[in-house]
């Protein structure tokens, strides 16, 4: 019940991150499909993004990279902005390494210069496939100095204990 | 061996040591807000954070290219509904406008709600500006952010990513006994 609670929900909110692209961007958009290689990448691994813009060749094209993590809800704000440059007739292409080793999800959003005016594509939701090895800074719950510091305050503690019986 | 004029001293600094060690880790939570902060209405407007002091303030950091941030408001619309707003206001500050968002953007969002789901978002909606100002002071860790500050704006209660309607009651319901 929940489960089909959460899908009804995120299909709504899909549709309406779709409605407010639209509303934003305007109508007839030359940019086409956004393909992601691999297509389940793992977080903190190399993407590859490729999009085919049709029609007047922009003068400026590029992806937004956003990354979240669907399971606590949040999306972090390092948006990474790159450029794309052309690949071959019609599709620009570019590689992004992601920076999150939690993250559980990416979104893809291309703008293109068309005409001196902000084109933007329909944003592309790529779940990912798991996490590769590496650390991202976050805390595993390993002990930190303060467990350091209480060892070393017992050890000198018994030292002085000691010390004093023998005297 | 230590003397006698030197023992209390080494004992201080033995005690010392253990106080330091077990309050090493602890961090405070409820910190108050130091600095107000003003932001940009739909309408144009600037408004202050303490313009909505004297009422419990559910301040929700977020962003419209957020999935989390749009279930978000399905959770905020509850608070909307379930508690008058003589007690408790929402903000909702688009913190993402130094990547590119615009309150067209916002705007369209809340167009989107009412149109594709029929939900009137019907509480304050602002942008943070260009600097990123209330990004790197209130979520610089990511989007949603929410914040529950007491009817003096203190912060009561903060919280990183998407939050229930429960969870966010509880936490308004105890501040408002306590005020």
């Amino acid at each position: 019940m929940k489960n089909q609670r959460t899908f009804i929900l995120t299909l709504v909110v899909v549709s309406i991150l779709g409605a407010t692209a639209v509303l934003a961007a305007g109508t007839g958009l030359p940019i086409g499909t956004i393909t992601v290689s691999p297509s389940a990448p793992a977080a903190l691994s190399t993407v590859t993004i490729s999009v085919t813009i049709s029609g007047e060749a922009p003068s400026e094209v590029r992806v937004n990279v956003e990354e979240c993590n669907g399971n606590t809800g949040i999306c972090y704000p390092d948006i990474q902005n790159v450029s794309m440059p052309l690949a071959s007739s019609s599709i620009y292409r570019t590689d992004v390494t992601l920076k999150h080793s939690d993250a559980t999800y990416i979104t893809i959003t291309v703008v293109a210069k068309i005409n001196n005016a902000w084109q933007e594509s329909s944003q592309k939701k790529v779940n990912l496939s798991g996490t590769q090895d590496g650390n991202n800074g976050g805390d595993k719950g390993t002990p930190g100095f303060e467990l350091v510091i209480f060892v070393a305050a017992i050890g000198v503690s018994l030292i002085l204990i000691n010390r004093k019986r023998v005297k | 061996m230590i003397s006698a004029t030197k023992k209390p001293i080494v004992l201080f600094f033995v005690f010392l040591f253990f106080m330091l060690s077990i309050f090493a880790g602890c961090t405070e939570e409820k910190t108050d807000i130091r600095n107000d902060f003003s932001f940009t209405t739909l309408n144009g407007e600037t408004k202050h954070l303490n313009d909505f002091y004297g009422k419990v303030i559910v301040l929700d950091c977020m962003a419209v290219n957020c999935q989390p941030c749009m279930l978000q408001m399905f959770e905020l619309k509850k608070i909307s509904e379930n508690y008058s707003t003589i007690d408790v206001t929402i903000l909702s500050i688009d913190v993402w406008v130094s990547t590119g968002e615009t309150s067209t953007m916002l705007q369209g969002m809340i167009d989107a709600f009412k149109n594709q789901v029929n939900i009137t978002l019907d509480w304050t909606f602002g942008l943070d500006d260009l600097q990123g100002t209330i990004q790197n002071t209130y979520a610089s860790a990511g989007v949603p952010t929410l914040y529950i500050l007491d009817k003096k704006g203190n912060i009561y209660y903060s919280h990183v990513g998407y939050e229930s309607y429960v969870d966010l009651a509880n936490k308004i319901d105890e501040v408002l006994i306590k005020n």
